[in-house]
């Protein structure tokens, strides 16, 4: 039988250049390696990028539904211990944990420390009247429900949604497929099983705050930009276009 | 993630009662014991080993805090002209343990260095009555749901369940019984030391591993509810802050969660003494905190003698 012990500690190197190999999950963070824009060859890729804060990444959990091994795949909560500031993302964190195992999700916006989040992968035939931070695949939500941490592919885990105070609303559901908007106003199409997490996502005043001066973008890594200008730019002045058209993640069988 | 004092009393099944127990609390009170003389010792102890040991500005607490320790057991030790039987005790370093038991049918494991353990050739009387024990079966350990009570323990593959005590608990060694545990927290960098939840936690958890080892000795590997309970106590610091525990291991049988429980005393964060300046502190040409020791506080000192004392007196 596997029995259990008490751990030590060590710090991690932060010039490791394979930090972001790492396979095991931890809560720990990780000590990060800053690329300043370059990219495998040495040059700039990216202009704009460079110094900063030195910052530790907290391995985030995506994917809501992922079980512990040895259990089984069905509903389970998990209880909010805390909620901190991420250096590496526009929104806060929470430590959630479960059955054995702690891990860190994306915060939603009135997520306090002791509340119970569910994590369930059925779909009823009655819509859940889902509290925030829970996640239900898409067609067990009520239509009309705001929704964060949205993924196109079930399984995949959350690519879509997941910045400070933003939120999708499920618009309908249509045969086997849900539709959303995301905060783009694009409407996107995937299958109903897809794992999202209601509510809106934390720190929403965050486009609110004043940076206030050039050394506070500084410390946010982000260098300088050219002061010249170009005639020919057309970043400026505002915008009017139609909708692009819906994205269907869904692969129908062709006709 | 929650105070490891609640997870410790799951995994151990016990219940836990604040304060120190109405026996070592009766040896606090007891005025026979002429601790006048005492308290300006254990005051001296203090500014040896806060101030005037070292040749650098101040001495690292991996200095002072075994210091601070070995002069406090010689103070308690000089006593043994009143008490005789204070002789028959022994202080072992690096002492290693392992017990092994069975909770719901999960295997758990304590292994590892116990600090300082001090053994009697007598054991310790039973510290609760009959009747507190009997009430114990009415408590109901605190459930954590959702959270497994098991988390955070390293998971490790056993290969021999191990239940030994090192030598001192081997037959015929004369002074075999465990009496108290003590434990230092002298690492320098705080993110090192364990904080004083997290001390009480190890502290129950290797006075429970000695008290079930010695229990296995002597009454054999069945879980049961032992007649006689063996008491084990334990002190923690971190040079500063006390931390004082009584154990009484009551029963053996872990696997389920009602019945008998164990129980335990705990009187936490008793400081010695509020601030050691071993430079005055000056701001503006004005002396805001005279070098020295301020806010010493003779209870503590008084419950540590109390704790070495209890079981002789």
């Amino acid at each position: 039988a596997a029995c259990r012990e008490l751990g030590g500690s060590a710090p991690r190197c932060t010039t490791d250049p394979l930090w972001k190999c790492r396979t095991k999950y931890t809560v720990r963070p990780v000590g990060m390696k800053k690329t300043g824009g370059r990219d495998h060859t040495g040059r700039i890729r990216v202009r704009g990028i460079g110094g900063g804060h030195k910052r530790r990444y907290r391995m985030i959990d995506f994917q809501r539904l992922r079980y512990e091994e040895g259990a089984l795949p069905e509903p389970f909560t998990e209880k909010v211990i805390s909620v901190r500031y991420d250096p590496c993302r526009s929104a806060d964190i929470a430590l959630v944990a479960g059955g054995n195992r702690k891990r860190w999700i994306i915060a939603t916006e009135n997520m306090q420390p002791g509340d119970s989040i569910t994590n369930s992968p059925h779909i009823g035939r009655m819509a859940v009247s889902a509290g925030e931070g829970d996640a239900y695949p898409l067609g067990a939500l009520p239509v009309g429900t705001l929704i964060c941490n949205l993924e196109s592919h079930p399984g995949k885990g959350a690519q879509y949604i997941r910045a400070a105070g933003t939120c999708g609303v499920l618009l309908r559901k249509v045969n086997g497929t849900a539709i959303v908007q995301l905060p783009s106003k694009r409407h996107m199409q995937v299958l109903e099983t897809c794992v999202a997490m209601v509510g809106r996502v934390s720190n929403v005043d965050h486009n609110k705050r004043v940076i206030g001066k050039a050394g506070r973008n500084r410390w946010l890594g982000k260098r300088p930009h050219t002061g010249l200008w170009h005639r020919k730019g057309g970043w400026a002045g505002r915008k009017i276009k139609p909708l692009p058209p819906m994205k269907s993640y869904v692969n129908l069988p062709r006709v | 993630v929650f105070p490891g004092v609640r997870q410790a009393q799951w995994l151990t099944k016990t219940k836990l009662v604040e304060g120190l127990p109405p026996a070592v609390q009766g040896i606090v009170d007891n005025p026979a014991l002429g601790l006048q003389e005492l308290e300006e010792r254990a005051k001296h102890v203090v500014y040896h080993a806060r101030l005037w040991d070292t040749a650098e500005p101040a001495p690292r607490r991996e200095k002072y805090c075994p210091l601070l320790f070995e002069n406090l057991i010689h103070v308690c030790r000089s006593m043994s002209a009143q008490y005789p039987s204070l002789s028959k005790r022994m202080l072992a370093r690096n002492c290693r343990i392992a017990a092994t038991w069975e909770r719901e049918s999960i295997l758990l494991q304590v292994r590892g260095l116990s600090g300082i353990l001090m053994n009697s050739m007598t054991p310790i009387p039973p510290v609760a009555s009959k009747e507190e024990i009997l009430a114990t079966k009415e408590h109901v350990l605190e459930t954590f749901y959702p959270i497994a009570p098991t988390i955070d323990l390293q998971e490790v593959n056993v290969y021999k369940e191990l239940n030994d005590t090192g030598q001192c608990f081997r037959d015929g060694y004369p002074y075999s019984h465990p009496h108290t545990l003590f434990f230092l927290e002298s690492a320098n960098v705080r993110t090192n030391r364990f904080r004083p939840e997290q001390l009480r936690a190890k502290m129950l958890m290797f006075a429970f591993g000695n008290a079930l080892a010695k229990a296995r000795v002597l009454h054999g590997n069945d879980p049961k509810v032992l007649e006689q309970p063996i008491v084990v106590q334990s002190i923690g610091t971190d040079g500063q802050l006390f931390q004082f525990m009584v154990f009484q291991l009551n029963t053996t049988d872990l696997v389920s969660n009602d019945g008998i429980k164990n129980l335990v005393w705990i009187d936490p964060d008793q400081n010695l003494y509020e601030r050691a300046q071993c430079v005055p502190e000056i701001k503006k040409r004005v002396v805001t905190k005279p070098a020295g020791i301020s806010g010493f506080q003779p209870d503590t000192f008084k419950k540590f003698l109390a704790l070495y004392l209890h079981g002789t007196v």
